[in-house]
C-alpha cells in the first residue's frame, strides 16, 4: 500500500524545498556579487 | 568411449547455460554500442555500459559475483559507498563555468522549475505500484543527470540501478530529439526570436568565491547533497583559483575518465537478463521519458511566466535548458533560437539555467534522501 500522506509530504517539502533552496542561493549570489563588486570598486578608487 | 567427460566439459561452458534472455540482452548491448559509435549518443557512457551489459550476460562469467572484478568497484564505489558519482561531479565542476549563473542569478529559478517533472513522475511511479524509494529513484531521471540518478538510486533502490542509469543517460543523449518539439509547441515564433542583453563580465574574484558561497548555502540547507555539491564546487575552485592547474586537469581528465570506465562497466553489469527483462524496466523507461518531457515543459513555462513580470524579456527557449544535461540542453536552445533568427546567440545565457538545473537536481536528490532516510 502506498503511503499517500508521505508521498504528498515529499512533493510539497521536496519540490518546495528545491525552490526555497535555489531562491536562497539566488539571493546569496546577488548579495555576494554586490559585496565583491563594492570591494573591487573601492580598491580601484584607492589606487 | 566414455562420452560423459564431453558432457561435463560442455556443462562447464557458457553455451550450456545460455538463455533467450541472455541473447536478447546481447542485442540490447549491441544497440547501445552502435548508437554510441554511429550516432555519438553519450559514447563515453554507452560504450562501457553496453560492454558491461554484454559481458554480464555471458553465463558463468561471475564478474558480478561477490569478490569478483566488477563487483568490487560496484560494491565499494557505487552501491555502498558513494564514491564514483561525487568524483564525476568534481570533474564536472572543474569543467563548468558558473559565470552565466553569477551574471544572471534569476535564471536559477528556471533550474528549480525544471525539477517539476521529477515530482510528477514520482507520483506516476507510485500509481504504477513502485514503492516510495523506487519512485524517487525513477522520478530523478527527469533531472537528466546521470551521476545524480546513480547516486540516489544506489542509496534508495539499488535493484533498479541499471534501468534508471541507462534511462537517464539515454534521455541525456536524446535531448536534441526530445526537446525541440516541446519547445516549439510551447513558444510562439515571436518568443523564440527574443534577443537578450549580453551578460556582464564576471571578475575573477567573484568566480573564485562562488564555489564557497554555493557550498555554504546548499550544504547548510540540504546536508545530504554535500557529497555531490561539495565535490562539484571543489572541482570548480581548482579551475577558478588558477593556482592548482594540475589538480584541475586531473579532475577534468584522468580522474573522471578512470571512474567513468568503472561506472559504465559496473552499471552495464547490473543488467543480467534475469534482472533487466521485466515489465518494471519498460515502466522505468516510459516514466523517465515523461519526467524529462515535463521538466522541459516546466522550465519553458516558468520562463514565459517570468516574462509577464520582467521589464527585460528573456527568451523562453532557455527555460528548456533548466534540465541539467550540461551543455547539451543549452546547445539545443541555441539551435532552436537560431532557426528563427540566425543572429540570436543565447548559448552563454542558456548555460545559466543549465547549470542551475544541475544544482536543482542535486538539491531534489538531497531532499529525497532527507525525507526517506
Amino acid at each position: 500500500m502506498v503511503n499517500w500522506g508521505k508521498a504528498f509530504e515529499m512533493f510539497f517539502i521536496g519540490f518546495g524545498g528545491v525552490f526555497v533552496t535555489l531562491i536562497i542561493l539566488q539571493l546569496g549570489i546577488i548579495l555576494y556579487s554586490k559585496i565583491i563588486n563594492g570591494i573591487e570598486n573601492m580598491m580601484k578608487k584607492k589606487g | 568411449m566414455d562420452f560423459s567427460i564431453f558432457n561435463r566439459i560442455f556443462l562447464n561452458t557458457g553455451f550450456a547455460h545460455l538463455t533467450f534472455g541472455n541473447v536478447l540482452m546481447w542485442l540490447i548491448a549491441l544497440t547501445f554500442i552502435i548508437l554510441a559509435i554511429k550516432k555519438n549518443y553519450e559514447p563515453l557512457l554507452l560504450v562501457p555500459i553496453g560492454f558491461g551489459m554484454f559481458i554480464v550476460n555471458l553465463p558463468l562469467t561471475e564478474l558480478m559475483e561477490e569478490g569478483h572484478l566488477l563487483w568490487v568497484p560496484y560494491h565499494y564505489a557505487i552501491a555502498h559507498f558513494d564514491l564514483i558519482p561525487p568524483i564525476i561531479f568534481m570533474g564536472i565542476g572543474a569543467m563548468t563555468d558558473f559565470g552565466p549563473v553569477i551574471a544572471n542569478p534569476k535564471t536559477i529559478l528556471i533550474g528549480a522549475a525544471a525539477q517539476f517533472g521529477v515530482y510528477i513522475t514520482f507520483f506516476g511511479a507510485l500509481l504504477l505500484g513502485f514503492s516510495l524509494h523506487e519512485a524517487a529513484s525513477i522520478g530523478i531521471i527527469g533531472g537528466a543527470d546521470g551521476p545524480t540518478t546513480i547516486f540516489l538510486t544506489a542509496k534508495l533502490a539499488p535493484h533498479l540501478l541499471g534501468a534508471t542509469a541507462v534511462a537517464a543517460y539515454s534521455y541525456m543523449a536524446m535531448v536534441p530529439i526530445i526537446q525541440p518539439p516541446i519547445m516549439k509547441l510551447l513558444t510562439s515564433k515571436e518568443e523564440r526570436k527574443i534577443k537578450m542583453k549580453k551578460i556582464r563580465q564576471i571578475s575573477k574574484l567573484e568566480k573564485i568565491g562562488f564555489p564557497l558561497v554555493a557550498t555554504l548555502i546548499i550544504c547548510l540547507l540540504i546536508p545530504p547533497a554535500a557529497p555531490l555539491v561539495g565535490m562539484m564546487m571543489v572541482g570548480n575552485l581548482f579551475k577558478e583559483s588558477g593556482v592548482v592547474e594540475r589538480l584541475s586537469n586531473a579532475a577534468q581528465n584522468e580522474l573522471i575518465n578512470i571512474v567513468t570506465i568503472f561506472l559504465g562497466l559496473c552499471i552495464g553489469a547490473t543488467m543480467p537478463a534475469s534482472v533487466f527483462l521485466r515489465p518494471q524496466s519498460l515502466y522505468i523507461f516510459f516514466l523517465g521519458l515523461i519526467a524529462f518531457s515535463i521538466s522541459t515543459a516546466a522550465g519553458l513555462l516558468l520562463a514565459k511566466l517570468m516574462n509577464v513580470f520582467l521589464k527585460e524579456k528573456i527568451n523562453p527557449l532557455f527555460g528548456a535548458a533548466g534540465v541539467s544535461a550540461v551543455p547539451m540542453a543549452a546547445r539545443v536552445a541555441q539551435v532552436v533560437a537560431m532557426k528563427e533568427d540566425k543572429s540570436n546567440f543565447i548559448l552563454m545565457k542558456a548555460m545559466g539555467p543549465n547549470v542551475a538545473g544541475t544544482i536543482g537536481t542535486v538539491s531534489a536528490a538531497g531532499l529525497f534522501l532527507s525525507l526517506l532516510s
